[in-house]
């Protein structure tokens, strides 16, 4: 057990150690091109605030493109919070402060409209939200929205994220049901196709999984996988397996601090910090 | 303890039929006075009740073709100024609205819900009819209308309210602007609020009327409380049932169910 009068003295200085910004973690060192060049999204000294509540401290951040990097670290430590300053949808909280920056392809999310941010970066939740509308109607709302219909049939945009999730053999018989009519798992999946519909660039996924049965699981992370040479993925989960099947790096989180960012591998095999031993061991959180 | 059991199923069943008998005296009553009107009246019903002016009082014949086209005009009337400006500031309150304004607003708004209606009806002859020297559909209709519009704004936040958070988030993260978001998704989401419910509140499966009906029932039941403590609390009572069917056609939630049947 670790204290937590210990660990709250013990992160100030190791974060700042480990910050990718700064000194190249080990996952930069190990990336075969160079690495802060493929940096797809990158959060610098990323401070947050609910209100008076600071959620998160001096994050710093990087993702490389076309890799999978999971988000672990035990419950409200702000895997989430971090996740969604990511594409600016903690935006829409009232009594909110970001401080720090947070660039895509090398520029400032804060200069973009924010409905190119969101585009650009899509998101699923954790649990599935489909629209009240048809299986149809929930893929194609996205390029609708943001004018991508031109040129392409909606049937073709569909198919083709359907197909992507994993989904199309078995909506291609209900695309005009309520996408209600879908199991949880297939819902996830249906939310999986949607944000693909708008063929974003970084893809995040907040605890995706956490609702289904183990085949939908394993069908999600197999697309995950495969998603990879498409875009970058940033995926929350509790589930450390699941976590060394599917990401190149891991970020551990604790107490709003980024404890440690490195290959996985070396996260589960070799962690450099205690903390993250701990929890990935299983004696805390 | 099968002693026990016995006891609590007894309970049970006792109170089942009193709430049963209970529920049935209610709905006789009304059932007796549509009776008796059927019964004395269904014989005077006939094409002329409905296309003909009244007679002088006194006289055989007649109907009551200008009572049926004037609360047509008038319900016309104050839907179509009515019915926008509550939706719409209904919308404001719930997605846009800052906290104080918003405050001030629903205050204001509660305030003139409950305002007994023959002050609006003065207020309407003050500034409509005096000037226009004549009562009018026109007058008739904007009173309804600055009833219709609390009611309807609060009603239209109720139900923009209840749809979950995610189900904005999960627009907002697609690249739509928050008016898309709301138009596309949210209003809809509150129209069809039984549909993606129906896992957690399976009562509401079968009876979406209910879904909607429920966040209005709120505001009215209160209403309806505060009614009670001023003079004008019957006169609001009768006329609240026609402004709620006003409010839900409002918000397209189709017509009002019967009394009864949606309160649960
Ligand atoms: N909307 C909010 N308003 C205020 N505080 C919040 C809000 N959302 C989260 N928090 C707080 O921020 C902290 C981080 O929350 P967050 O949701 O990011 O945790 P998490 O790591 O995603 O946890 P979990 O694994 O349980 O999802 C928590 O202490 C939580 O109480
Ligand atoms: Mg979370």
């Amino acid at each position: 057990m670790v204290s937590t009068s210990e660990t709250k003295m013990a992160y100030p200085p190791e974060t700042t150690a480990y910050a990718p910004e700064n000194k190249m973690s080990p996952t930069s060192t190990e990336g075969t091109k160079s690495a802060t060049a493929t940096a797809k999204l990158r959060a610098a000294n990323v401070n947050f605030h609910y209100g008076s509540f600071h959620a998160l401290h001096d994050v710093s951040m990087e993702f490389q493109e076309n890799k999978v990097t999971a988000l672990i670290g035990p419950s409200g430590c702000g895997k989430s919070t971090f996740l969604r300053n990511l594409n600016r949808i903690n935006e829409t909280l009232r009594d909110t402060r970001l401080e720090g920056e947070i660039t895509l392809d090398g520029q400032n999310i804060m200069d973009f409209d924010i409905t190119e941010v969101r585009r650009r970066v899509g998101m699923v939740f954790q649990r599935p939200n489909p629209f009240p509308k048809s299986i149809f109607e929930n893929i194609i709302y996205g390029p609708k929205i943001n004018g991508m219909l031109k040129g392409t049939s909606a049937a073709e945009i569909v198919e083709k994220s359907l197909r992507r999730a994993a989904l199309w053999e078995e909506a291609k018989d209900k695309l005009h049901e309520s996408a209600y009519a879908l199991s949880g798992g297939q819902q996830q999946r249906l939310c999986i196709a949607r944000a693909l519909a708008v063929n974003p660039e970084v893809l995040l996924l907040d605890e995706p999984c956490s609702a289904l049965d183990p085949i939908a699981t394993a069908k999600i992370e197999d697309l995950l996988v495969s998603l990879k040479d498409q875009c970058t993925i940033v995926i929350v989960t509790h589930n450390m397996q699941q976590a060394a099947r599917v990401a190149d790096t891991t970020g551990f989180f604790l107490m709003g601090r980024l404890i440690e960012h490195a290959k996985t591998d070396m996260i589960f095999k070799n962690p450099a910090c205690k903390e993250t031993e701990d929890y990935i061991t299983g004696r805390f959180g | 303890m099968t002693g026990r059991n016995k006891y609590r199923n007894a309970v049970n069943n006792v109170m089942l039929t009193l709430s049963g008998i209970c529920a049935a005296v209610t709905v006789s009553m009304l059932f007796v006075i549509l009776a008796y009107l059927v019964y004395n009246g269904f014989s005077s019903l006939n094409l002329d009740f409905f296309t003909q002016l009244p007679k002088p009082t006194g006289q055989v014949g007649g109907g009551m073709a200008n009572a049926i086209l004037g609360s047509a005009q008038v319900v016309l009337i104050a839907s179509c100024f009515g019915l926008p400006i509550g939706f719409f500031a209904g919308i404001y309150l719930a997605e846009f609205g800052g906290k104080k304004f918003c405050m001030l607003v629903r205050y204001m708004a509660d305030l003139l819900n409950g305002v007994p209606s023959i002050v609006i009806g003065i207020f309407a002859w003050t500034v409509l009819v005096v000037p226009m020297h004549h009562f009018s559909a026109l007058a008739g209709g904007m009173a309804l209308s600055l009833m219709l519009i609390p009611i309807t704004a609060r009603s239209t936040e109720q139900f923009l309210l209840e749809v979950p958070r995610s189900m904005r988030e999960g627009a907002l993260a697609l690249g739509a602007t928050k008016w898309k978001t709301i138009a596309t998704v949210i209003v809809p989401a509150a129209r069809h609020h039984d549909r993606h419910d129906s896992g957690r509140r399976p009562h509401l499966r079968r009876d979406g009327a209910a879904a909607v009906y429920r966040p209005q029932q709120r505001i009215l039941e209160h209403r309806i409380f505060l009614a009670d403590r001023n003079a004008a609390g019957d006169d609001f009572h009768s006329r609240r049932c026609s402004l709620r069917r006003l409010a839900q056609a409002g918000l397209g939630g189709g017509t009002c169910p019967a009394d009864d049947g949606a309160r649960r």
